[in-house]
């Protein structure tokens, strides 16, 4: 995870020295909103084999990570093909209207994760038992 | 027309690829509030089970108390309570006759009275606190208790204790000494076995004790299903008692089938401080 938050760093950086700043930066938005999914598809997996995350609703972060997923797998294709088709009226309105969408329902979920009131995390009933013997 | 044409499928695609990052991305998470659900449920099921046992426990605890309470009402009642109202008549008899030779006798026999009562409540006490058990440990209270059952010509009764060096705390001892006991009255109640063997060891913080026999048995699902069922007093109260040693107790049968084992696995981590 590391390893990959370095390469798509020094990939951005290298980005932001060398492209030009009057276009749409298509890969590297489509390269952050690639490592962002991977990011939180691990994150929710990881969540889901811990025996400790019972109530996984109840956690902010979850909710939070939910709005990067829905964001992230919305804005990736209209990201990808801004570059060229920016400039055409009809591709402009339909990347408007999913990213403009997105990008409302993203603060929607931010903000009930930031409203949500974290319950102190649930151990597994068996773990108990278990622990006994 | 070149451009048209590439217009015309780069919006199918943009269209077609966000609806389904999207349905990628909302399937995901309904898969996972799913799964979470289901993990929910299972637990809450998991925790009904752990409470419904305990309340089982707990019935049996009471019961077994109050059956050994009526017991002992019983023998203060039934044994007692005629003892010392004969006594009581012997020496009422002193204040009626003044003759001196009757007066002996009846104060001899009083006394013989007043002797068997004290020797019943001294049995009485015995059987609550087996006094060997508070004076000497484990061993002997076990040894003791399995020359008595020898001594009864019925069953060989044997122990072997290979590594109690230091005795244990005396909680600990009561209830491992009651699982034996319970155990013992199992076998000689159900059983019909010809010998009863218990041997005790010390391996990795755990304090050993194996019971062995060669008559009918129960194994591990058997005591399961009977610490389940409204049946099997005895064995509730050895499932409590274990579970307050946080011990584990296993019944098996040998794979030649000639005898059946219990091993109680007691975890005393401090045991090898105990015997410095």
């Amino acid at each position: 995870m590391w390893l990959i938050t370095a390469v798509v760093g020094t990939f951005l950086l290298y980005f932001l020295i060398t492209s030009p700043h009057n276009a749409f930066d298509s890969i590297p938005s489509g390269v952050t909103s690639l490592t962002l999914l991977i990011y939180s598809i691990y994150y929710l997996f990881e969540r889901m084999k811990d025996p400790t995350s019972l109530y996984l609703f109840s956690s902010p972060v979850f909710w939070v990570v939910v709005a990067i997923v829905i964001y992230s797998a919305g804005t990736f294709f209209p990201f990808i093909y801004a570059r060229n088709n920016m400039e055409e009226a009809e591709f402009k309105n339909i990347y408007d209207l999913i990213h403009d969408t997105l990008y409302i329902v993203k603060n929607v979920i931010f903000s009930f994760a930031i409203m949500i009131k974290p319950k102190p995390e649930k151990k597994y009933a068996g773990s108990a038992i278990s622990k006994k013997h | 027309m070149i451009l048209l044409q590439v217009q015309s499928t780069t919006q199918p695609i943009l269209l077609f690829g966000t609806m389904g990052m999207l349905a990628l991305a909302i399937g995901l998470i309904v898969f996972i509030i799913f799964h979470q659900r289901r993990v929910i449920r299972y637990q809450l099921q998991l925790q009904e089970m752990e409470e419904e046992q305990q309340k089982i426990l707990l019935n049996a605890s009471i019961r077994w108390q109050e059956e050994e309470r009526q017991r002992i009402a019983a023998d203060l009642h039934d044994d007692a309570g005629p003892l010392l109202a004969t006594a009581r008549l012997y020496l009422n008899e002193n204040l009626v006759h003044q003759d001196l030779n009757t007066q002996l006798q009846s104060i001899y026999n009083a006394k013989q009275i007043i002797d068997d009562t004290i020797q019943l409540i001294r049995n009485i006490s015995h059987s609550l606190m087996p006094p060997t058990l508070k004076n000497f440990g484990l061993e002997s209270a076990v040894n003791d208790l399995f020359q008595k059952i020898s001594g009864s010509g019925v069953v060989n009764a044997s122990s072997r204790f290979h590594d109690y060096r230091q005795r244990l705390r005396p909680e600990q001892e009561l209830l491992i000494f009651r699982v034996i006991q319970e155990l013992v009255n199992n076998i000689l109640k159900h059983s019909s076995s010809s010998f009863i063997h218990v041997t005790q060891n010390y391996n990795e913080d755990k304090f050993f004790i194996r019971l062995h026999h060669d008559g009918r048995g129960i194994t591990q699902a058997d005591f399961e299903r009977l610490n389940k069922s409204a049946l099997g007093l005895g064995l509730k109260n050895i499932q409590s008692r274990a579970k307050v040693l946080q011990a584990k107790i296993e019944f098996e049968r040998d794979p030649s089938e000639t005898y059946f084992k219990v091993t109680l696995e007691v975890p005393i981590e401090d045991y090898e401080m105990m015997s410095n």
